[in-house]
């Protein structure tokens, strides 16, 4: 095995986590100032990638698909989520929860019909490489990696020093006294479903030339990012974007030595161990 | 265990024949009627045990377990596998089977015993999540992604065929008869109420000297035992397992089943299975958009339905509350009991010093 | 300038508040009395706007708060303390403080830190701990430092010397008082009769979800001759 490998495998799993990590945070972010877990998130992320198709499918460049998924999807979506959740807010954690199962099960049966269950392929937008070692690496998947990790940094600072991001936290935390302050709670509650929808859409449009765009695309990272936001502790947005590129980069450098379907128990068997040892020790705390 | 006479006896014998009809009904008349009926509920009961495990786990103990078709599935595989290896004693086969869930229902006990609601919620479902890809670990054992058929024939189920003669069927009737009876009579019995009290309020229960944990594992198994036991059918029944049985999605459908049966009730998700299968079945060749109709029926059973759902899941809301309570986030205002209880007890408080 | 006419407040089907009538003045402290249960939490969250279903006029200086949701009656010139949880629990002292100012420029943001720094040194000591580390006193100091720094027209503050050692209730029963002096109105909820004396001048008994009666503070020289207004109702 030698170093080549275990960088390109290392980059690959980077690229995975990118992803992960933006779908990841959406759910925390969400999770963390609403209490809703959103098991619709991938198909947020799969609607993403159809709005690139469908952009590229109208002479249009990427880019611009890029831009449109993540404004059409983060606030057509975000607001109809909302929208849709409104009347279960006072109610079960579970209802919610099937409330978007229900949700993310008619998203798919929908885009197939509408687009067709075949998996449909978008080029890349650019096509250079780069060399690492003997293999040449994609540049793309590059830039990938970058923009997620400029868009997390972004979130992390717009949450930390932005009026807007500083009223998301404060109602994470505490919402009566929030709206006590003058924090237009619901306005925030909007913001909060817009900015989920909209890191989901971007990461589905971004990774479309590498996953191929079919109704299911979503699926996978759905279960990934609950299991990173399950670890990192609910409501967590750092932690859920940092344990989602560890996780990815681990899952990609573990499956060279052994084979995917071990690596994957394991990490769930790992991500169990820990939310029991946490039950133990002290409540999930919210924290954005 | 003392039985409780909740209500005038006439209204209860009402009960009791009507039931006693139900069940003459069902034993007796699809074999009349013929024509694969009795196939068919045969498939609705299958079916509806694991449905009505949930039921009463999640509604009566109020665990939200999602994890029922995972032991579903085990045990299916169980018999499976075993059948592979020249088990096929039909005695030892349904031991198995039976055996596999109960193992699957100690760790599940387990999370019931370390976390409580969402949390709880949350390790179930990334086991059954789990569950799904464990065949792929030992190919040559669990066929992997082709599945695995269940080798034996007839002898496995004591000489029953379930595609000819009513045998298999009254065998299906006769283990739902079991567990509907042995349901029926336990929740009526003081360790029903006990477990009922401790899915509403574990705290005060704990405090009344009840071990919530004790109730919490015994529930667990014994809803474990009804999906194995299911599984062990469906082997037997279809003599094909395949992944799918281990995942999500039958447990997702389970959930269904039930929830629109009403979880309140034994009868409730037997009739919710008969009602959504037989409603996939009479839409057909729609089988491609049926992800759709069961996200629809999802939806009208979260907004729409009554007490079934609202009341089996509001522990889970003050269980929410209970964890946030800890947590330094603002709780939700008092609710009336609370507010009530505190006027009230300001009242006596209040009078003993009016003296 | 604050004003409740007749005011009910239901909790479900639970009426908590049965009918009370009060008016808090500008630079007026007013104390609201009574045994725990009697409603005097459910009224300041009433005016605040959040909790309870009301009926009943509630009015700020002239405008009838009725449907305004709890944000705007904040940013007409209403605060509240809470007695309990009423601090961002993952946000540092400071961070605490600026998000309550967060509605003002920048320059007067740094004016309201200072306001809260200076009127509890305390806090400043401690800007970068974690308010949710805070000991239960020191949050409450937080809290009421905030709410003072804030400006508003009228603060209500629920239970503030509960819990708090007699050194720390001085302190903000002076910083009560002080504000009340400078033009703030007082709604204030408590049992120390000491701050009470700093700060309210007038002050109403509350006893099973209805007022039974209005007094002077001048009335009363010892706590005792308060506890007795609404231990036996009135005379």
């Amino acid at each position: 095995m030698s170093l080549e490998h275990v960088a390109v495998a290392a980059m690959n799993g980077l690229v995975v986590g990118a992803s992960l990590a933006l779908v990841a945070a959406g759910l925390a972010l969400l999770f963390g100032v609403l209490g809703v877990l959103n098991f619709a998130q991938g198909d947020f992320y799969m609607l993403g990638a159809y709005m690139v198709w469908l952009a590229l499918g109208h002479g249009q460049s990427f880019w611009t698909g890029v831009v449109a998924a993540v404004l059409a999807v983060g606030i057509v979506g975000g607001l109809a989520l909302m929208t849709m959740l409104w009347p279960l807010r006072d109610r079960a954690h579970a209802l919610v929860l099937l409330a978007t199962l229900a949700l993310s099960l008619i998203m798919e049966q929908l885009a197939a019909n509408v687009f067709g269950g075949d998996a449909k392929p978008i080029a890349a937008p650019i096509s250079a490489r780069v060399p690492i070692g003997h293999t040449d690496y994609p540049v793309y998947d590059l830039i990938v990696v970058v923009a997620a990790v400029v868009i997390l940094v972004g979130g992390f600072v717009f949450l930390k020093y932005l009026k807007y991001g500083i009223w998301l936290r404060a109602v994470a935390q505490n919402r009566r006294m929030a709206s006590v302050l003058g924090v237009p709670v619901s306005r925030v509650y909007a913001l909060a479903f817009v900015l989920s929808c909209g890191l989901a859409a971007v990461a589905g449009s971004l990774l479309a030339p590498l996953t191929q765009v079919y109704p299911t695309v979503g699926l996978d990272v759905n279960l990934s990012a609950f299991i990173v936001v399950i670890a990192g502790g609910l409501g967590n947005f750092r932690g859920a974007a940092v344990i989602a590129l560890g996780l990815g980069v681990a899952e990609s450098l573990g499956s060279l030595w052994i084979p995917g379907v071990a690596v994957q128990l394991m990490v769930f068997g790992l991500v169990i161990a820990l939310l029991i040892l946490r039950s133990q020790r002290q409540r999930v705390l919210v924290r954005l | 265990m003392d039985r409780v006479r909740a209500r005038a006896p006439d209204v209860r014998t009402l009960g009791v024949v009507a039931v006693v009809l139900v069940f003459a009904a069902l034993f007796l008349g699809p074999p009349l009627y013929g024509q694969y009926l009795p196939q068919r509920i045969s498939d609705y009961l299958i079916f509806g045990l694991p449905a009505l495990a949930v039921a009463l786990i999640a509604g009566h103990a109020r665990l939200l377990n999602v994890g029922i078709g995972a032991t579903f599935g085990v045990s299916a595989y169980t018999v499976a596998i075993l059948s592979h290896h020249s088990v096929l004693n039909p005695v030892l086969l349904m031991l198995g089977a039976l055996g596999a869930g109960v193992l699957v229902s100690i760790l599940f006990s387990i999370y019931a015993v370390v976390a409580t609601g969402l949390e709880y919620l949350l390790l179930t479902l990334l086991t059954t999540a789990a569950f799904a890809s464990l065949p792929l670990l030992s190919i040559s054992l669990t066929g992997g992604e082709n599945g695995l058929g269940v080798k034996g024939a007839v002898d496995i189920s004591f000489g029953l065929d379930p595609l000819q003669g009513n045998g298999f069927y009254w065998l299906l009737c006769a283990v739902t008869a079991f567990w509907c009876g042995l349901s029926w009579y336990l929740l009526s019995s003081r360790a029903g109420r006990v477990m009922v009290a401790i899915g509403r309020n574990p705290v005060r229960a704990a405090a009344m000297g009840y071990s919530v944990h004790a109730y919490q594992v015994a529930v667990t198994l014994y809803s474990g035992l009804i999906a194995a036991s299911a599984g062990w059918l469906y082997a037997l029944a279809h003599a094909f397992v395949f992944q799918d049985l281990l995942g999500l999605a039958d447990s997702v459908n389970f959930v269904l089943y039930s929830l629109i049966g009403g979880v309140d009730t034994v009868l409730g998700p037997l009739l919710g299975t008969a009602g959504l299968r037989f409603l996939g079945e009479y839409l057909g060749q729609q089988s491609t958009q049926s992800q759709l109709y069961v996200g629809v029926a999802l939806l009208t059973v979260v907004y729409l339905l009554p007490s079934g759902v609202v009341g089996g899941l509001r522990q889970l809301w003050r269980l929410r509350s209970r964890f946030r309570a800890a947590s330094p986030i603002g709780t939700g205002e008092p609710g009336p009991v609370e507010v009530a209880g505190a006027v009230e007890m300001d009242r006596l408080f209040s009078a003993a010093r009016d003296e | 300038m604050l004003e409740l006419q007749d005011l009910h407040a239901y909790y479900g089907r639970s009426h908590v508040v049965q009918g009370i009538s009060l008016r808090v003045g500008l630079g007026e402290g007013v104390g609201l009395v009574g045994h725990n249960g009697v409603g005097k939490t459910t009224t300041l969250r009433s005016i605040m706007g959040h909790g309870p279903r009301t009926q009943g006029m509630i009015a700020f200086e002239g405008r009838d708060l009725h449907s305004a949701p709890v944000h705007s009656r904040a940013r007409r010139g209403l605060g509240f303390v809470p007695d309990a949880e009423a601090v961002f629990p993952e946000m540092t002292v400071e961070e605490n403080i600026r998000a309550g100012a967060l509605l003002r420029p920048r320059a007067d943001q740094q004016h309201c830190l200072e306001t809260a720094y200076q009127l509890f040194p305390v806090l400043a000591e401690r800007r970068v701990q974690l308010a949710g580390t805070l000991s239960g006193g020191q949050q409450k100091m937080l809290a009421l430092a905030r709410g003072l720094a804030l400006q508003p027209r009228l603060l209500m503050v629920d239970e503030p010397s509960e819990g708090l050692m007699p050194i720390n209730i001085d302190l903000i029963a002076g910083a009560l008082g002080r504000a009340v002096d400078s033009g703030v109105g007082v709604l204030v909820v408590d049992a120390s009769f000491h701050l009470l004396k700093t700060v309210c001048s007038r002050l109403y008994v509350m006893k099973r979800g209805v007022i039974t009666g209005e007094h002077q503070l001048t009335e009363f020289a010892t706590p005792d001759q308060l506890v007795a207004t609404y231990l036996k109702g009135e005379a």
